[in-house]
């Protein structure tokens, strides 16, 4: 009997957490038959199961709501809110009684009087007042008669006590069957909830007692066990002083032969009905045939259902223990194995490697549960919530199908459940508050989820009030978390993270639902447990978003174990791209551009960053390597190239937390034991990006300090410096530079007035660097740059190096053509080259005409360009001009704001974001709060574009950012805006 | 002297197990129920980038053990054969660490009456891990709280 208690309280929780959900669903849906069907059905389960196992307290809460759904059922009462919470009301009782069930064995003592009388006031209509009457179920196609019978019978008690009888009756004769107990059980309930189900005619539901039938069928039940079940039903019926013709009209449903495969169900027909109980008629029994072949396909459902095994959770975890376990020992042994050679344990070991992987494979599918269990308590929650709170709350969950490891999922549900809350309670207004701030009544929190890379990103949104940056940042200096000074140095994004600090809650007013000290730190300490990471961001009015990133799987992971200064370490084998081996004989090597090793793969500049530099290792000996590998890694759009040692194999590792003393340090996500026994460390591909991009950011933070102390404003970007023609040292920005080539200019062709070079099948223009046709003789490096389709090629003498440099152009357009001007990079005066002029000295032809067919710059349009760096002004403006657009050129934020206002007009607006004075961001917020400005198309330009720039760029009103090294990228942005700007604009009109 | 009293008292005759340890020459004792193993000389992966006082990981029977440089971590001269360090096994917050140490001695049963504050001149760093001493034959062992060993490299780290 333990185990049928067990089986039951699995069972039900399940069943509650459904109805939950349903009922929830009835709320939005009230005419939906087939729902409200189903949840009935599961409330006279829990009834029926509840009674058989002799629970009495639970059987009559369980009792009263179903007579209440019955109700509803029957048209007699309409689904409101107040039904609603009552019935869930009751499922909360239930579900107390369920976990004191599950802990003492027995009910626990005491009342349900309160929940029950008030469920009896609800079924007497004494409710009715307070009801809404503005919806009405709507019967579903309705077969009175058979309602009539069912009535007549005497409803559901004796349906119920008749299914026992027939069904203890039967124990004796099927006792052979391995679980005839528990199947009886289970049939009783399915027995009578058809029988409920077909009798008042609820849609649908004619094939569920053939449905029962068959599932008998499948688990071996034979034509004569069935036939005694039913006459043992119709005895039982009998019994209980229901009319003859009744019980006949009754079992004439009970078809034995839907048992049989259609094709043999017509001719079983006959026997069965000649039985002596009551001719069934005839059209039914044909259309009974007719549907057959659907009923075959809902029989092929019930017996996929009897495949599924409930699995106690600690037996799995065992497993993939045991697994992990088998997996470490495989690999050792495959490590003996290639150190012996020929063996005869190669096969077998093989063997053994190949089970051993799909094992791994299938314990990890065990494991694997959708992401929509992890919500589903959400919709119960967020209507509570709506109702306690005065709030109008949808919940939108997307993506529930996505699939993650169980141990994922329950490290999350709670946190995710706390971030629901917290959007509800703290994000959504009440809906006077929404309609002042002009928005709909009803507040939106939205749930995503979706795979990326190996990786799951969930979503957590609402469309409420936000949090002000302010707030965060007061409540943070009173909390004590930070300073002023500290906070004026932290870009906004920086601020909302401190919504994670431990005691943080902005909340002025702690509520009953959230808001107990118990704040978001816990939510980060949860997810960042399982090597997930979390981010927030929150716009004042318009809601907040949290996003989480969480690994698929903790447990087993395919790596690369690489070797550095002779110690190993692995690379998760997803974020690895390739591998290249360089030895010091390969025709190109590892250049270094200022010190910085850069190789070049195939078309592509690949940044590398050394093992042993990074994890500080220090160098064992002097002589360089005769050869090296590099790990080619790419972490979302991040590629780069890690150098290492010596490569192994790739090796199934099973991960292990770091120690808490090493968590800090961000390169390693965890720790693996080897074949071998040895403990290696697991290196994680987004620390070291970000480690390899922190120079970079630190070099910015340095800069934007500096840029705060002295209010002079320098961009550094990465230059060529190159020798062409005099002895001047000329310079161009390496991002304007599609490739470096060296040719022999003797294979150089003349075309026309033009020295042109086959190039990737194409024909490429060279010129020299004083604007003539190259000379066709000699080695000489190209910076080859390219426009659409188009390139040319600029011949020069020498590069000489890569530096990082400033863009003060100090004489501005000299008079030679083809400079911008100069400029101090690395500690000498260096021309840098205007490459528009080179463009358009290749070809100056198509230049112009496909540069304004590409952008569709089909009348002139007026721009008004915003940058502070006469460099940029000097590269963007002839750019922009060639593609026919008329610029206005404005050097910093207060002179364009004086020219808006002056009343000119313009189609577009560019600008720069660090500016001295007024920046970017400060510009757009202040033309968008302009009635004249607010829906002018703007781009923001920046030297470094991150997705937090980005979307700062679009808070502050900017319709899209770009870098500014990238004019092309640059030109297309903005004939997009204006093209959607156009469009928005002719619909509207 | 009247405090020691006081807390002598309460209990001057209960005992308790000490796996005793030389470090750098001096004496120090882990009760006996914080270990969990004693170990020889392990192969120990380096981990780059970890506080100084972090030798490394090993591999025990399949559970990966952080292991602690005690020397360092008393801020002693590094051993002049570190590779024969002993290890001490214990457990903090459900992880397990190892601590390297020169040796491993017996374990000793001693008494209440044995026990003394830490002496004001101690240190400052040998203070924090220190749990009070014991007078021994000869020489003194000074009660390593492992809380208080552990904890201070996660702060640190």
């Amino acid at each position: 009997m333990d185990d049928l208690l067990n089986e039951f309280l699995a069972e039900t929780v399940e069943a509650l957490e459904l109805l939950d959900s349903e009922l929830v669903e009835l709320e939005q849906r009230p005419a939906d038959p087939a729902l409200l069907g189903s949840i009935f059905r599961i409330m006279h389960t829990i009834k029926g199961t509840c009674g058989f196992l002799g629970l009495p307290r639970l059987e009559a809460v369980a009792h009263a709501a179903e007579d209440v759904l019955g109700k509803v059922r029957d048209g007699e009462l309409t689904v409101s809110a107040d039904t609603v919470s009552l019935v869930l009301a009751a499922l909360d009782r239930i579900k107390e009684l369920i976990s004191d069930l599950a802990v003492a064995g027995h009910e626990p003592e005491g009342s349900d009087d309160d929940v029950i009388m008030s469920l009896r006031d609800m079924a007497a209509g004494k409710w009715a007042a307070a009801m809404s009457v503005a919806e009405v179920i709507e019967e579903p196609a309705e077969l009175p008669s058979v309602d009539g019978l069912y009535q007549r019978v005497g409803g559901a008690s004796v349906f119920d006590t008749a299914c026992e009888q027939a069904c203890a009756e039967m124990l004796s004769a099927v006792s052979s069957h391995p679980d005839a107990e528990t199947e009886l059980l289970h049939l009783q309930f399915a027995l009578a909830g058809a029988f409920a189900e077909v009798l008042t005619g609820s849609a649908d539901a004619a094939a569920d007692i053939d449905g029962v039938i068959e599932g008998l069928a499948a688990n071996g039940w034979s034509q004569q066990e069935l036939r005694m079940l039913r006459d043992e039903f119709g005895k039982a019926l009998g019994t209980l002083e229901v009319a003859d013709a009744d019980v006949a009209a009754v079992l004439s449903r009970f078809n034995v032969a839907a048992a049989q495969p259609a094709a043999v169900a017509a001719l079983a027909a006959a026997p069965v009905m000649a039985a002596p109980i009551a001719a069934r008629p005839a059209p039914a029994k044909k259309e009974k045939a007719e549907e057959s072949a659907v009923e075959s396909t809902q029989g092929a459902s019930a017996a996929a259902q009897s495949q599924t095994l409930r699995v106690n959770i600690t037996v799995l975890e065992n497993l993939m223990n045991m697994v992990s376990e088998l997996v470490l020992t495989r690999n050792q042994l495959l490590q003996i194995l290639r150190g012996v050679g020929d063996s005869p344990f190669a096969a077998p070991l093989q063997r053994l490697n190949q089970v051993t992987s799909e094992l791994q494979e299938s314990v990890m599918q065990t494991r694997m549960q959708p992401i929509g269990n992890a919500w589903s308590k959400l919709p119960r929650l967020v209507r509570d919530l709506a109702q306690e709170l005065g709030k109008k709350i949808d919940l939108v969950m997307l993506g529930a199908d996505t699939e993650l490891d169980r141990q994922i999922l329950e490290s999350i549900r709670d946190p995710l459940t706390h971030m629901v809350r917290n959007s509800g309670d703290h994000g959504i207004e009440t809906p006077e508050e929404r309609r002042e701030a002009g928005k709909t009544d009803h507040g939106t929190i939205r749930l995503s989820a979706r795979h990326e890379g190996g990786h799951i990103i969930v979503e957590v949104g609402d469309d409420g009030r936000g949090l002000s940056t302010s707030r965060i940042r007061a409540k943070a200096i009173q909390n004590g978390l930070a300073t002023e000074a500290q906070l004026d140095g932290m870009s906004e994004q920086q601020i909302q993270q401190f919504i994670f600090r431990p005691g943080f809650s902005t909340a002025s007013q702690v509520t009953s639902v959230s808001g107990r000290g118990v704040g978001m730190d816990v939510v980060r300490t949860n997810i960042e447990k399982i090597g997930g990471a979390i981010e927030f961001s929150s716009t004042e009015g318009q809601g907040s978003r949290f996003v989480i990133k969480i690994p698929l799987t903790l447990a087993i992971v395919s790596a690369l174990i690489v070797e550095c200064r002779g110690e190993r370490f692995a690379m998760p084998q997803s974020s690895v791209v390739e591998l290249v081996r360089i030895s010091s004989k390969s025709p190109q090597g590892v250049e270094l551009i200022n010190g910085h090793p850069v190789y070049r793969l195939r078309d592509r500049l690949l940044p590398l960053v050394a093992l042993s530099e990074l994890l500080k290792i220090e160098e064992q000996s002097d002589e360089p390597a005769q050869e090296i590998y590099v790990v080619v890694t790419q972490v979302g759009s991040f590629a780069f190239g890690i150098i290492v040692d010596r490569v192994f194999d790739t090796e199934e590792i099973v991960v292990k937390p770091t120690s808490r003393t090493l968590r800090q340090i961000s390169l390693f996500s965890g720790t693996t034991i080897l074949g071998d026994g040895r403990v290696i460390m697991i290196l994680d591909p987004n620390g070291i990006a970000a480690a390899t991009s922190g120079s970079a950011q630190s070099e910015a933070r340095a800069r934007d300090e500096a840029l705060a102390a002295n209010r002079q404003h320098r961009e550094t970007v990465s230059m060529l410096v190159f020798r062409a023609g005099d002895d001047n040292a000329k310079a161009v920005p390496l991002s304007l530079i599609a490739r470096l080539e060296e040719s022999d200019l003797a294979n150089a062709e003349r075309a026309g007035e033009r020295t042109v070079i086959q190039y990737r099948g194409g024909l490429m223009p060279l010129v020299g660097i004083d604007g003539t046709p190259a000379p066709r003789e000699g080695k000489h490096p190209i910076l080859v740059f390219t426009e659409g389709e188009r390139m040319c090629g600029l011949v020069v003498d020498e590069v000489v190096d890569i530096v990082e440099g400033s863009l003060d152009l100090q004489l501005v357009g000299g008079a030679q053509s083809g400079i911008l001007g100069s400029s101090i990079i690395a500690g000498r005066s260096t021309d840098v080259i205007d490459t528009v002029h080179y463009l358009r000295q290749s070809d100056a032809a198509w230049f112009d005409l496909e540069t304004r067919e590409a952008y569709g710059a089909e009348r002139e349009r007026r721009v008004l360009l915003v940058e502070d760096s006469s460099f940029f002004r000097n590269l963007l403006m002839p750019m922009l001009k060639m593609a026919g657009y008329r610029v206005t050129i404005a050097e910093h934020a207060e002179a364009a704001l004086e020219i808006c206002r002056d009343g000119d007009e313009f189609d577009i607006i560019v600008s720069d974001i660090e500016m001295p004075g007024l920046s970017g961001f400060d510009l757009a917020r202040t033309l968008r709060a302009e009635e004249r400005w607010k829906d002018v198309p703007m781009v923001a330009l920046s030297s470094h574009a991150s997705p937090q720039d980005f979307e700062r760029g679009r808070r502050s009103g900017f319709n899209d950012y770009v870098t500014k090294l990238d004019p092309r990228a640059l030109l297309t942005s903005l004939s997009r805006v204006l093209s959607t700007d156009e469009y928005h604009e002719e619909t509207a009109a | 002297m009247s405090t020691r009293q006081e807390d002598a008292t309460l209990d001057r005759n209960r005992t308790e197990d000490f796996v005793t340890m030389s470090i750098g020459g001096q004496t120090f004792g882990v009760p006996v129920l914080d270990v969990r193993d004693v170990l020889g000389p392990q192969r120990i992966t380096r981990v780059p980038l970890a506080p100084p006082e972090i030798a490394g990981s090993l591999n025990l029977r399949g559970r990966i053990v952080t292991a602690v440089n005690m020397r360092q971590r008393l801020g002693l001269a590094p051993a002049e054969h570190p590779e024969q360090a002993m290890a001490v096994v214990v457990e903090h917050e459900d992880e397990h660490f190892s601590l390297l140490v020169d040796e491993v001695g017996e374990v000793l049963r001693l008494s209440e009456r044995q026990k003394d504050h830490n002496p004001a001149t101690l240190d400052l760093q040998w203070r924090q891990i220190a749990d009070g001493l014991y007078r021994l034959d000869g020489n003194l062992l000074i009660v390593l709280n492992i809380g208080a060993v552990l904890g201070a490299i996660r702060a640190a780290a």
